[in-house]
């Protein structure tokens, strides 16, 4: 037989084998479900592979998931951080508004725009200046308490002179005791209290007010605390450190506030408050 | 290598294959592996030397069109289609195939070797849809299934480049 012949016979053979399978399959469909024993080991082949991919797909979703979250998180901080940045203004400016709301004749809401350019000294400068009223030597406070005076004025900024500073000085009183002294900045973070004679009684913890006495603070708003009392080994006025309420390196937002200001219950500090960064009058 | 080696081999790859192209789409259409496979056997036989027992004028067709028939008729059984189509196809094709090197290609080439899997693989994929459509009555998007069929011979170039036959095809002539 040649070999012509013998490939039709196997085309043939193919053809006819083929076609009696699909003819008889498709009359008796019934025999079509008794094939499906032969395709039971693949379809367990089938199912593994199908877990292993997924198995492997979960993988990479967890992977991107994983990251997905991440960036969720890192977003869920910021937010946060902002929402409490946002929370601790406000208290500020509700304490503020307070303190507006204490003043009869109002004051000027300032906000602290930088540190002084002048590196000796512990001054602050804040957004309004000439063209919003601010004159010099007006008083700055907080609804904490005093945080200094205006120093410097230009036409839209002022210099803000703090409580610290070894320039600055305010005729105060002990509230209790109503002695009166001077107080000026230590050039650290607190004040000292001067002219208090030695037999004067002083205990830590006495609150000091303005007195009025110097023609530039009007009296009773809260200075600070008295921190701590040295009466050995000083001539004749005692050694007197003071913790002032306002914090001169947490200030944001102040009130200045004009000479003939009224000011209706200044004479105790404003309540402590909570939030972290800020700083409120030791109990 | 030993010849039950050889078959543990072919049936691995067998079910390799038959698994990967139930399960990997291109385009969203399905791969033929099964083609590639029974291709691949076919010009393996074709490597077989003359001078080898049991060579005979048509051991190559019967050989390629046998395993053809099973690959063809394990695919039915698997894919659940009617039995015979794919045993129709695969064997005609891998028949097919053993003719297209012994009588028309002296020398086989990467090029070659592609065109002639192009060539196989739509002709596999036009033998199953026409016969689907002409025996089970079914309705076929004819321009999906071309589309189809395209991207599955375009798929299986490579392989046709990389499965070489081992010898001279004009050696194997006259056999």
């Amino acid at each position: 037989m040649s070999r012509i012949k013998k490939r039709a016979l196997i085309a043939a053979v193919i053809l006819v084998a083929a076609l009696a399978l699909m003819v008889f399959f498709n009359r008796n469909k019934d025999f079509n479900e008794g094939l499906n024993i032969f395709s039971y080991p693949y379809d367990v082949l089938s199912g593994a592979l199908s877990s292993v991919s997924e198995n492997i797909s979960e993988l990479f979703d967890t992977a991107e998931e994983n990251r997905r979250l991440k960036e969720e998180l890192l977003a869920a901080e910021t937010e946060k951080q902002r929402c409490s940045e946002l929370i601790a203004e406000n208290r500020r400016l509700t304490e503020l508004l307070q303190l507006k709301q204490r003043l009869d004749a109002g004051g000027k809401t300032v906000r602290a725009v930088g540190r002084g350019y002048n590196r000796m000294a512990n001054t602050l400068i804040v957004d309004k200046g000439r063209n919003q009223g601010i004159v010099k030597d007006m008083p700055v406070i907080t609804s904490k308490g005093l945080a200094g005076k205006v120093l410097n004025v230009r036409r839209n900024f002022s210099d803000i002179l703090l409580v610290n500073d070894l320039n600055f000085s305010a005729a105060v009183r002990l509230q209790e005791s109503r002695r009166e002294g001077i107080i000026t900045g230590s050039g650290r973070g607190n004040c000292l209290l001067k002219y208090v004679p030695v037999e004067d009684t002083v205990k830590p913890g006495d609150i000091v007010v303005t007195s009025g006495l110097d023609g530039i603070f009007q009296a009773g708003i809260p200075v600070g605390r008295v921190t701590a009392v040295q009466t050995e080994g000083v001539e004749f006025f005692q050694y007197i450190e003071v913790e002032p309420f306002q914090s001169p390196a947490s200030i944001e937002e102040a009130m200045v506030i004009s000479r003939s200001t009224t000011l209706r219950d200044m004479s105790e500090p404003a309540p402590a408050e909570t939030p972290a960064g800020s700083e409120a009058p030791p109990e | 290598m030993k010849r039950p080696f050889k078959i543990a081999l072919w049936i691995v790859a067998t079910v390799f294959s038959l698994l990967l192209q139930s399960k990997l789409t291109v385009f969203g259409f399905p791969l033929n592996l099964s083609i590639a496979l029974v291709y691949i056997h076919a010009i393996r036989l074709l490597t077989v030397q003359p001078g080898d027992a049991g060579f005979t004028d048509v051991t190559a067709e019967t050989g390629a069109a046998s395993f053809g028939a099973i690959i063809g008729l394990l695919e039915d059984m698997m894919s659940g289609a009617l039995p015979g189509i794919n045993l129709m196809s695969k064997a005609l094709l891998g028949l097919l195939t053993v003719m297209i090197f012994r009588d028309f290609i002296s020398q086989w080439t990467p090029v070659i070797g592609a065109a002639v899997i192009f060539i196989v693989t739509i002709l596999d994929g036009a033998i199953v849809v026409m016969t689907t459509q002409f025996v089970m009555d079914v309705d076929i998007n004819e321009y999906n299934a071309m589309l189809m069929v395209l991207t599955q011979a375009v798929i299986n170039l490579p392989l046709g480049c990389l499965f070489r036959c081992g010898h001279k095809i004009s050696d194997l002539r006259g056999l």
